[in-house]
């Protein structure tokens, strides 16, 4: 089956995401991640939830999708809220056996709830909207000072960017591969876990095979194209900080000054 | 009663979200026993989307398929039961090779079956006369095996579960010639004997008129014409469209007939191009 929907898949498409500059995009989910873990008190939260909806809908990718794709968390998280909320210290709402749901207990739920998922949300939007490429290239901005340490930053965003790269092939590949076998007769959902593991050998044999012989071409290409890291290397695309950039920015900073102003409110 | 009958076939990859994408739309097609039918298209017309599902291994979107009369969604539990009528030859078969030897690779299927030791002996010697290989074969790794006789051992390990459908997709892509030819002569071989019905895509023109009774013509997940392949390859501008080919002693004889000679154009063999050329020679000479 080729290409499901997986946490984080960029989906090429023209929104005003993806026109930004990805290194502002990092940095502003970087900045976002401090807002929602500062966003303590109704008004602060109602400030983050408004933000995280443009931010969504600016994306130019339905909330359908962002449901989709974070619903393993968004439900764990969920189930973890409920118990918290019945455990909770203070004036109590009802009590039921061992059970005390009290106000603040119902309210630290819904904090942690809206926080993870704006999170969620907005580490999403930029995953939806940036190319591997791209994200390599600003994760190896934000590297740069570590060259200072003798670290070899463009070697770590090559590795980040192969690895991105390969992700989706290796996915389809598995499943390719999961299909042969299967319409040989491989009894691949048998329930008995030892029975499983077995009959999952000849889909795990081929595959690192493949895998091995796929990242020794791919050395043998890089090589030939005089890959090494003497060479200070530029990338293909030149990025430049244009006017959506600052007001992306700007955005960011004024939801950042407005849910710490409202913090203080109550 | 004809061994596959397709009715309103239909898959949509990515349902629901951004990415949805139409990659079978809406086949019908019904194929008797014995016949051998070959599938051409542009890349991405749904070819192999469409064969997968005549195997029960990808479920349709929407539509049927009955194989012999039987719906093959309709079990699912039988769907075991499918997969050993209707063997799948995926795109580059020799990735699946995963045995220490070529035995057991051949014998993977056959295992499946639930045959006996014998049995299954019986049907890798079987399977391995077919693709014309030697038994000394039988006790080498697969994986130090050239492209060609690895590409064999694959398809061996499909001839051996004895399949009454047999569906190839792209079986020579990526080979020399003489394997390309090697393959085509033992699918040939197969069909001799087993009598069933074969299914094969490629993307060679020559290959799709040697060997077939009806040509599919695919375009955007929809069937354009089926048809023998004399009357296919004879509408060559159409074919064009669709970023297809004639075989090229097609285009020959078209160009004799284009220069003023009387010649039937409806030739897709070497065979019968030589034959016509011949009657047209003895005509002038005559």
């Amino acid at each position: 089956m080729m290409g499901n929907m997986y946490l984080g898949q960029y989906i090429p498409g023209n929104s005003l995401l993806h026109k930004l500059d990805p290194r502002i995009k990092l940095l502003s989910s970087i900045i976002f991640m401090i807002i929602s873990f500062i966003s303590g008190n109704l008004f602060s939260l109602f400030i983050l939830v408004l933000s995280v909806m443009l931010i969504v809908i600016f994306s130019g990718t339905s909330f359908k999708v962002y449901f989709q794709s974070t619903k393993y968390i968004l439900f764990f998280i969920l189930l973890s809220c409920i118990f918290n909320a019945f455990y909770g210290y203070g004036e109590a709402i009802f009590k039921f056996w061992i059970f005390t749901v009290t106000f603040d207990s119902i309210k630290n739920s819904v904090v942690i709830i809206l926080r993870i998922a704006s999170l969620l949300f907005v580490s999403s939007s930029v995953m939806f909207t940036t190319s591997p490429n791209d994200m390599s290239f600003a994760i190896e901005t934000f590297m740069k000072p570590l060259s200072i340490f003798k670290i070899n930053v463009q070697d770590i965003a090559t590795m980040i960017t192969i690895s991105l790269k390969f992700v989706p092939i290796i996915f389809e590949e598995t499943n390719k591969i999961i299909d042969a076998q299967r319409s040989r007769g491989a009894d691949l959902d048998d329930k008995n876990i030892i029975k499983k593991v077995k009959a999952y050998i000849p889909v795990i044999f081929p595959l690192f095979f493949l895998s091995f012989k796929r990242a020794s071409d791919l050395a043998v290409a890089m090589e030939s194209r005089c890959y090494n890291d003497i060479i200070k290397r530029t990338s293909i695309r030149e990025f430049k900080i244009g006017i959506l950039d600052i007001l992306c920015l700007v955005y960011i900073i004024v939801i950042l000054i407005g849910v710490i102003y409202c913090n203080y409110l109550i | 009663m004809s061994a596959l009958d397709i009715s309103g076939l239909s898959y949509v990859y990515n349902k629901g979200t951004p990415l949805e994408k139409k990659a079978v739309d809406n086949i019908n097609l019904s194929i008797s026993d014995s016949e051998i039918i070959g599938i051409i298209g542009h890349t991405g017309s749904g070819k192999s989307t469409f064969v997968q599902m005549l195997n029960s291994i990808m479920r349709p979107t929407s539509g049927k398929v009955l194989l012999y009369g039987k719906d093959i969604w309709k079990d699912y539990k039988s769907r075991k039961d499918v997969y050993f009528k209707v063997g799948l030859v995926f795109q580059y078969p020799e990735k699946q090779l995963f045995s220490q030897t070529v035995y057991e690779d051949i014998a993977f299927g056959p295992r499946n079956q639930g045959l006996s030791e014998k049995d299954i002996e019986g049907k890798v010697y079987e399977a391995l006369r077919f693709v014309n290989m030697d038994k000394k074969f039988l006790n080498r790794s697969p994986f130090e095996l050239s492209g060609g006789e690895k590409r064999r051992v694959a398809i061996a390990g499909i001839f051996a579960m004895n399949p009454r459908v047999l569906i190839l997709d792209e079986p020579t892509s990526g080979l020399d010639p003489l394997s390309r030819e090697n393959i085509i002569n033992n699918v040939l071989e197969y069909h001799s004997k087993n009598k069933g019905v074969v299914i094969f895509i490629s993307h060679s023109m020559e290959e799709v008129a040697q060997i077939s009774d009806r040509v599919v013509v695919m375009e955007k997940g929809k069937i354009k014409m089926v048809d023998t392949p004399e009357n296919i390859f004879y509408d060559y501008d159409n074919l064009k469209s669709m970023n297809l080919d004639v075989p090229q002693v097609t285009k020959i004889i078209s160009n004799i007939s284009n220069k003023g000679y009387n010649i039937n154009k409806k030739v897709v063999t070497v065979e019968s191009a030589t034959d016509e050329i011949l009657k047209l020679l003895r005509k002038q000479s005559g």
